[in-house]
Formats: C-alpha cells, structure tokens, sequence
C-alpha cells in the first residue's frame, strides 16, 4: 500500500510538467546561449539570481529585475557555459522591476506580440550550483497592464528567469510571488491561502538611463538595508509567535519597536527623491509599512511581557 | 522613602486579558481535509461552465479594466470594464473603487492606458460610468434568467492582473443580481458576462459571516447596469468634499476597531494611533498613552492597604474616561457622517447610504466601548502580593 502511494505521488509529481512541456517543441538547452547568471555580493553576502539575453528594437539587452542587483558591492554576468558578460549600460524600468543592461555583440531571445490567456508557458533560469539551465512548465492564468500571472511553481532564486511561450518568444520576466492574505470573503475559494506568481510584461516600458554607480549608492544601499531590516524583523517575530513567552521577557521591546519606526521614517523620506524609480518607491514604501506594522507587534510583545 | 520591612508589592493583574482558546487538532485536519475536496469540487464544476463559453477572456481582454488608485490612505485597485450604452462607450466601475483617490490609473488588460473625459454616477447604485472618446465596448444585455451561467473577468485581490471566475445567477432582483462565481475584493467593478458577451451586470459586493467555518454562507452581488439614472458631477470636487471623507472614516472605522480589539485583549496595553490622521484618534491614543505609562510606574511599587485602594479608585476612573473619550471620537464622526446624510443633496443615493452604514458602525463601536468602559470601571487592578 505504502508502495503504490509513493508511486502515485511520484507519477502525478512527473505528468504533470509532461503535460505542460508537450506543448513545447523545444527545450531548455535549446535556449540556454541566451540565458545569464548573476552573482552579487554585498556586504560579503554572496546571492545569485536569473537573467537573459533579448533583442529589444533590434538591439540585444541583457534583461534582469532591479532587486537582484540593487545594494550589490559587486555585480557579476555569466552564461550557464562560464562565459563573462560585460554590459554597457543600464537602463531601469520607470514601474516594474526589469532592468536592461546594453550589450556590444549578441544574440537573443525574441519579445511575444501577445499574452493569451490559458497559454501554455516555461519559465527557464539557470542553476548558479549546478551549472545547467532550469525549466519549469504552467499556463499564463492572469493577465494585466504590466503583469502577467502563471502557474508554473518558480521560486525566489527563479527572479529574473525568463518565460517564454512555445514560439521560443518572450512573454515576460519571473518577478514576484505573493501569499494571499486570509479574510472572510475568501473562505472556501481558491483565494484562500493561495500562493501567486506574477512576471512583468516587456512591453510599454518607459526606461530611464542611469548612471549604475551613483545610483546604486544613493538608493540601492537603503535599499538594500531596510529590505535586510524587514526581512530579519519578520524572522524575529515569527520566532516570537513560535517561543515560550518566558524566552522573550529580557528582549527590550520598547527599543525595537523605536528603532522600527526611525527606520520607516528614514526609508519614506527617501522616497521623496525626484530621480527615483516608481518602482523602487514603491518597494521602500511597502518596506516602511513592513516596519510600521512590525513596531506595533511589537508594542503589542510589549505590553504582554510586562 | 525606603519600603517598609514586610514588603507587599502592586502587581498589575490583567484579569480582563482574554486568553487564546487552543484548536483541536484533530478535528482541524479533518477540516482543513473537508474543504481542500470542497474546492476542488468547485473548481471542477467551474472547469466545466468553463467548457460552456463560446469566447474566451482573450476576446474580451481589450473590455477588461485594472483601476489602480493612490491617495493619503494609501494604495488601492479594483475593477473596470468598456461597454457601449446607447452606441457610446463607457468605462464603468464602482464608485467606492473611485471614491477619495487622488490619483487613478485605468489600464486594459491588454495594455492600454484610458483616458475617460468626465463622470457620471448612478443616483441609487455603486456605479460609475466615465465616457470615453472613441472605441468599442461589451454590450449590456437586456434579459436575466436563473441558473444561467456566467464568468466574472476583473483584478480579484488587486493583483494587477484579470482572472476568470465562473458561476451561475443564483438570484435575481430589480436592482440586483447574485451570482456564485467566487469574486473577492478587487473585482469590484468586474463586468459579469453571459454565454452571449453581454454584460449582466457589475460585481459589486460580498456578504459574508465571520463565524462561518468553510464560506458556504458567502453570497457574492451584483448591480445591474439596465434601469439606472446617471448624474454628470464635477469628479474633482465632489471626490474633494465626499470622496475623501468617505475614505478617511472608513480608514477611522476600522483604526477604532483595531485599537478597542487591542484595548480589550489588553487593558493596559499602549495604542499605536499617536500618529493616525484622524485628529480625534490621535489625541485620544497620546492621552490615554501617558495615562498607561503613569499606570505602569505604579507597578511593583510597595504600599498600604489605603494607597492601594486610592489607586484602584483612580485607575478605574482614568479608565472609564478614557473609554468615554474613544465613544465621543466614535459619536462626534457619526454625528457628522450623519448630518452629511440628511443635509447633502448633491450626494447620490449611494454614498447617503454609506455614510448612513458608516455613522451606524461607528455608533456601535461607540456602544461596544462604553459597556468596556463600564467593566472597566468596576475593576480591581492591584492586589498584595506578600514576598515570603
């Protein structure tokens, strides 16, 4: 009995990216020239993300979301085969989060016309560890403005991998994934607790040239801090929902929830800067309310260990 | 002055705090078992009026409008839709989508940027239709029957992005319709179509019970788009005098909420509106602030038998007012949602009524903290502890 469950587990585990990837004429390899890695570090962290090459008005660009290389000391492009890319320049996306870097001399991928509903899609990324490509099949089961949502399973260190339809064209790159949060309304619908992945659009881009350098100090780095900052409060407080009160009576609630709070105003002036992104406003923005609403948890902590 | 030698410390005793009720695991897995084969039950029979349409979303994606709003209360998104009415076409929405935005952005799925030139509003229905120049539109159907089927195409949670949900009419009335397809917040505004392309009306509402365990008892309404009166309005100025305040109380409501549900798993707890934008909300959080932190230097302190006593008198007074405060910032902001309800003319029937529903929340709140403030006023914070 045990044995025939894990079989079936197994069975629908390999189906159904089968089914998905039959929609497909060619592979991941097929594609694989075109895909970049990148490796940042900062502050000795070392993280890697995904890329691609695209031809944009004739042009080849190396297409990246802003988030992997914001707040990077030092910033690294290579091909799944090792080969080094050095970009010209770089160009950010007024309100997605898609960055294109100039390249000299390359190939690339081609842009999709159109974003069906119901498509089928692959996202393809490449493995820093394992040096090979990756590819995830799903459908295109949203589709907006500026964003497209689908249903293949990409995670985290997929932001920036290309998806692609079965044409081998660009339909978008893999941006976010949200936990929808739980309310009344949603229960018994596939709204509750749902996981969603989006990808931006490449087309109606307004870019905006930069000059990396100085931008990337200016604001990458506050960035960069307070996403470090409201990640690590999250941690904190989910360590506190799961800790025995009596662990948390030593911690000086009044303080973090002061320090919270500097950092949300420093962050939100920061968003008054004219040369900004809308983007990257609206990333600090949400940082500022992570923090906000983190200082009044908090508060909260610290009224029950008095 | 030092303590005298046979030490009896205050202690704060927060008998008023309500302790969490642990959830029976075992039945929680059954539950949770229950309702994964409940949806996918529902989303096998969705499969299935899927199967039914003869379009898909793609051939209406130029129709389908993602609103997305800022203002001082922040961000916010919903719904739209393009539809021809008497061979104009319109961009339609809900108007608590629009209602106290200072800036709004209408895309279509498909990409494009629109530009309505006015507003018009339902006089008795949450719906807006702004003309737009030129283009085509969905066309507005004229017939209703039970049981038929539907899809709901708009941006559900306001993920920037047109889904499709299906379902069938489960009700039908003058004015409204309800439907079974699950639309959530954000696809207010999202057109309700039949087999045929038509329009049958505009998702505009959910009624739903918090105590209701799997949402069997959520029912999801429409407003129709045949029969209305529209009224052309100024947007920039009424979005200025009614808008705004309408967004802002709704914002106060439930701020009140969430500082009297902190009060009351808490008595002693600090509330976090010093900087609310409500101006009666902010002063009340810094009083009643300063009036926790004076509680809490008392704490542990040593006493007699009278001090003791004398402290419990003020404290239960200190908190009694304080509550009467909170219901006077509650009462003073129904008084003038009220008193904007009855006085206005120019209000729609619909915002009269939201600002009717608003005044009577905030008049419940007001009573819910006045009974608070009356247990809190027969209580006894302190008591002796003897340090053996």
């Amino acid at each position: 009995m045990k044995t025939t469950l894990v079989a079936i587990l197994i069975l629908t585990h390999i189906l159904f990216p089968a089914y998905a990837q039959d929609q497909f004429n060619y592979s991941a390899a097929d594609v694989a020239d075109h895909l970049v890695v990148i490796t940042c570090e900062s502050d000795g962290v070392i993280k890697s993300g995904c890329g691609f090459v695209a031809m944009m008005n004739e042009k080849p660009y190396l297409l990246i979301s802003q988030h992997i290389i914001l707040g990077a000391d030092k910033i690294s492009f290579t091909s799944p085969t090792g080969r080094i890319i050095k970009p010209r320049s770089v160009e950010l996306s007024n309100s997605r989060d898609i960055a294109r870097l100039a390249l000299a001399e390359e190939d690339g991928l081609a842009l999709a016309d159109h974003h069906p509903m119901g498509a089928p899609i692959a996202v393809f990324g490449s493995n820093q560890s394992q040096k090979e490509e990756t590819a995830l099949y799903g459908t295109i089961t949203g589709v907006g403005a500026d964003i497209v949502e689908i249903s293949a399973e990409f995670n985290e260190g997929n932001g920036g991998a290309a998806v692609l339809n079965a044409n081998q064209e660009v339909i978008g790159i893999a941006s976010h994934v949200t936990e929808s949060y739980n309310h009344a309304m949603k229960k018994g619908t596939q709204f509750e607790n749902k996981t969603r992945r989006f990808c931006y659009r490449l087309d109606r881009i307004q870019w905006k040239r930069v000059n990396w350098k100085q931008y990337n100090k200016k604001y990458g780095a506050i960035y960069f801090e307070g996403k470090a900052a409201s990640d690590q409060i999250i941690r904190t407080l989910n360590r506190w929902a799961d800790a025995p009160a009596g662990q948390l009576r030593s911690k000086n609630t009044e303080q973090m929830a002061g320090s919270c709070r500097s950092q949300a105003r420093r962050i939100r002036m920061m968003t008054e800067q004219r040369d900004l992104t809308e983007y990257l406003i609206e990333e600090l923005e949400m940082q500022a309310l992570t923090l906000e609403a983190a200082a009044k948890i908090i508060d909260r902590y610290g009224a029950t260990f008095r | 002055m030092p303590p005298p030698s046979c030490t009896c410390h205050l202690l704060l005793l927060l008998a008023l705090a309500l302790p969490c009720l642990p959830v029976h695991a075992k039945k929680n897995n059954k539950g949770s078992k229950d309702k994964k084969a409940a949806l996918e039950k529902r989303l096998a029979e969705e499969k299935e009026i899927k199967a039914q349409f003869g379009y898909s979303f793609n051939d209406i994606a130029n129709s389908i409008v993602i609103v997305s709003c800022s203002g001082e209360a922040g961000r916010s998104s919903g719904s739209g839709f393009i539809a021809m009415m008497h061979g104009k076409p319109y961009l339609l929405t809900n108007q608590h989508v629009i209602l106290g935005a200072e800036k709004i952005s209408f895309k279509t799925a498909a990409g494009i940027t629109l530009k309505p030139h006015g507003v018009q509003l339902s006089t008795t229905r949450d719906i807006a239709r702004l003309p737009l120049a030129e283009g085509n539109g969905l066309t507005i159907s004229k017939n209703m029957t039970m049981d038929s089927i539907i899809g709901v195409f708009g941006n559900s949670e306001g993920g920037g992005v047109a889904t499709e949900l299906y379902g069938k009419v489960t009700g039908i009335e003058a004015d409204l319709v309800e439907v079974s397809a699950d639309f959530v917040s954000g696809n207010s505004g999202s057109p309700v179509l039949n087999l045929n392309q038509e329009v049958i009306g505009i998702a505009s509402y959910v009624k739903y019970n918090t105590d209701d365990e799997d949402g069997s008892k959520t029912r999801r309404f429409c407003y129709r788009l045949t029969g209305n009166q529209w009224k052309s309005v100024k947007w920039k100025a009424y979005n200025d005098k009614y808008g705004k305040l309408y967004r802002e109380k709704a914002v106060l409501i439930d701020s009140i909420f969430e500082v009297a549900n902190e009060w009351y798993d808490d008595p002693f707890t600090r509330m976090t509106a010093d900087n609310h934008t409500d101006i009666g909300l902010r002063k009340w959080s810094g009083a009643h602030n300063s009036m926790i932190k004076r509680i809490d230097r008392t704490a542990g302190t040593a006493v007699s038998q009278h001090k003791l006593d004398n402290t419990n008198k003020q404290i239960r007074k200190d908190m009694s007012d304080s509550a009467t405060a909170l219901s006077k910032v509650c009462r003073d902001s129904a008084r003038n949602m009220r008193f904007l309800s009855e006085k206005q003319r120019e209000l729609t029937d619909f915002l009269r009524d939201e600002f009717e529903r608003l005044a009577n929340r905030l008049e419940y709140a007001a009573d819910q903290i006045d009974e608070y403030g009356l247990k809190l006023s027969t209580h006894n914070y302190f008591y002796f502890k003897t340090e053996s």
